[in-house]
């Protein structure tokens, strides 16, 4: 169900605004046939988080597309031009660099860069965020970016890092396959990190854009011998704060409180 | 300069006295103009695994069959980690040997480089999850909190470190909470999930009142398997409510059910498994403090209906850890 400034919302109210073959479409059907309440405090916040979620999809099969390979932490690489590898493998936003720029070229010469799937998925969800607020806000809102598994968190960013139990697995949610036997000299594979395609499709780094049996069967094949435990999808998804995110370009789009960060081509047609 | 004791191999003298470049052009010169020389100072069983390690690229295979277990399996190890490969390595007694002995005598050196880092920790993680040794917790917990000081990595170490589900895992970890180096006691605040408010007096402050925590609480616990490549904050370890509930602790350190006798105990069980999670932790809280005054009040408290349990739990203000 879907709730709306504390009323239900009859979604085909909405039909005009989505294509029936949309993906905003799709996720506003299975949140209103959902037995968890999607809550919200008005159909901008709502609005926001559809266009969120289908950057996060498009972010995703966009890295899945580039040349950005897998490498464990100590074998990780980057653009020294816009990054500073750190001692623990992870990327800095070099100072001067441009975050947005920064973050477009992992896409664009996606051959220099390389880590494992946690940060690849922090990645995408930058992506998105650049996608969705544009370029001006992004850079006002993210100057300082570390791109290191979950644990620095930028605080825009924090729920991602914390997986819930969730009424339903939506596309443009981070799920997780554990691998519960892994081979323990490639602890890489104790599990991977992926954002839920539509489809029954999932994004893993280094694996790819495939079905649920095919990010199995990649654990599964680095299990130590005589494993008995197969490699299973979580039941918990990390999503980012979308009302958090969407008072962020809310507040600016409705009042102008932020000319400085000089919002001129917004991306999210909001909804009232 | 530094004067190592007789203790060291007449390599890993050179190496600590002069460096290692010097120790890599000793090495070079020596076994281009006598192999067999060279392979006797290798298999001086003082050798550190560092010092094996700088010279591995050195070391030809056609001198392997002189080497020794204990060196060929460390230059293997060496070699699946620089080719990014699994293990498949041969797993039995000779291998446990050969790894102990990589860490103990190569942690010293952890930080040469990242190669050698990764290394380590693939030791490591061999060491706890094929062979359940736990002897090597202290020197693992050393270099993870050694890493953490200098900003180096330890999303694997940390991971390796808590499969181990051992409980000297909590405890070891624990006594960094009262270091005096803030990032000491921020790290461990951090892994043992304690809250103190990001306040590195508070993480000191907690160390007893922690240790107290873990005595009451370990028959209870179980590790999760969750990682940093999980969550940001993950939870290595967590109390089975049902467990502390029932009162049934056990040795185990997984989630394992709960063998029940009868049916009012199934009843009870599947009662206080429908319950909210904040009821749970209370009542299993209660539960707990009421079995430790006497058996005979927690009996006839467990045989009320659980809304009244509920209720005089929240009334006597208990719950809160």
């Amino acid at each position: 169900m879907i709730v709306v400034a504390g009323q239900p919302l009859d979604i085909d109210s909405l039909t005009g605004e989505y294509p029936s073959n949309s993906l905003e479409y799709d996720l506003l059907r299975r949140m209103a046939d959902s037995d968890g309440t999607y809550a919200y405090d008005s159909l901008s916040d709502l609005s926001f988080e559809l266009t969120l979620r289908r950057e996060i999809v498009a972010a995703a099969r966009a890295l899945a597309r580039s040349r950005f390979s897998f490498a464990v932490f100590h074998k990780s690489r980057c653009n020294e031009e816009y990054w500073e590898r750190t001692a623990n493998g992870g990327f800095d936003l070099r100072e001067g660099a441009v975050p947005s720029e920064a973050i477009l070229d992992i896409y664009t010469n996606g051959r220099e860069y390389a880590t494992e799937c946690a940060t690849a998925i922090l990645i995408v969800y930058y992506r998105a965020l650049l996608e969705t607020y544009g370029a001006e806000r992004f850079n006002a809102l993210f100057p300082h970016i570390y791109l290191m598994n979950w644990s620095r968190l930028d605080p825009l960013l924090r729920e991602t890092g914390s997986p819930r139990a969730a009424a339903d697995m939506l596309p443009g949610d981070r799920g997780y396959f554990r691998n519960p036997d892994v081979d323990p000299e490639t602890p890489e594979w104790q599990g991977e990190n992926v954002i839920i395609l539509p489809d029954s499709l999932y994004y893993g780094h280094g694996i790819g854009v495939t079905r649920a049996q095919g990010i199995i069967r990649g654990l599964n094949a680095h299990r130590r011998e005589g494993a008995t435990q197969s490699a299973y999808l979580m039941d918990e998804v990390g999503r980012p704060d979308f009302k958090k995110l969407a008072g962020l370009y809310d507040e600016d789009a409705a009042r102008g409180a932020y000319p400085e960060w000089g919002i001129s081509h917004p991306r999210v047609s909001v909804m009232y | 300069m530094q004067r190592p004791s007789r203790n060291y191999s007449g390599l890993d003298q050179v190496r600590i006295r002069q460096g290692i470049d010097a120790l890599r052009s000793a090495f070079h010169e020596i076994y281009n103009k006598d192999k067999r020389r060279a392979v006797m100072l290798l298999r001086d069983r003082r050798l550190t695994f560092s010092t094996l390690y700088i010279l591995s690229q050195e070391i030809e295979e056609s001198v392997h069959p002189y080497l020794g277990e204990r060196l060929l399996a460390g230059l293997r190890l060496i070699d699946r980690v620089r080719a990014d490969t699994g293990g498949s390595a041969q797993r039995d007694k000779s291998e446990h040997a050969a790894l102990t002995w990589i860490l103990e005598t190569g942690y010293a050196e952890d930080g040469l480089d990242e190669t050698y880092e990764e290394i380590l920790e693939r030791a490591v993680s061999v060491l706890i999850n094929t062979y359940h040794d736990a002897d090597i917790l202290p020197k693992a917990a050393d270099m993870i909190f050694a890493r953490h000081r200098e900003g180096r990595n330890i999303h694997d170490l940390t991971w390796a470190y808590f499969q181990s589900g051992h409980p000297d895992a909590l405890k070891l970890i624990a006594r960094r909470l009262s270091s005096a180096d803030p990032s000491d006691s921020e790290l461990a605040c951090r892994l043992l999930h304690v809250d103190a408010d990001d306040d590195p007096a508070g993480c000191r402050n907690a160390y007893r009142p922690y240790l107290r925590w873990l005595r009451d609480n370990d028959p209870y616990l179980y590790f999760t398997g969750e990682s940093m490549q999980y969550a940001s904050e993950p939870a290595y370890y967590r109390i089975d409510p049902e467990r502390k509930y029932m009162q049934r602790g056990t040795p185990a350190y997984h989630r394992e059910p709960i063998a029940l006798t009868d049916d009012t105990e199934r009843e009870r069980l599947e009662a206080f498994a429908a319950l909210p999670d904040e009821e749970k932790d209370l009542l299993a809280e209660r539960s707990h403090r009421l079995h430790a005054r006497g058996t005979a009040a927690w009996r006839r408290w467990m045989y009320r209906p659980i809304a009244e349990q509920i209720r005089t739990a929240r009334a006597e203000g208990e719950g809160t850890l």
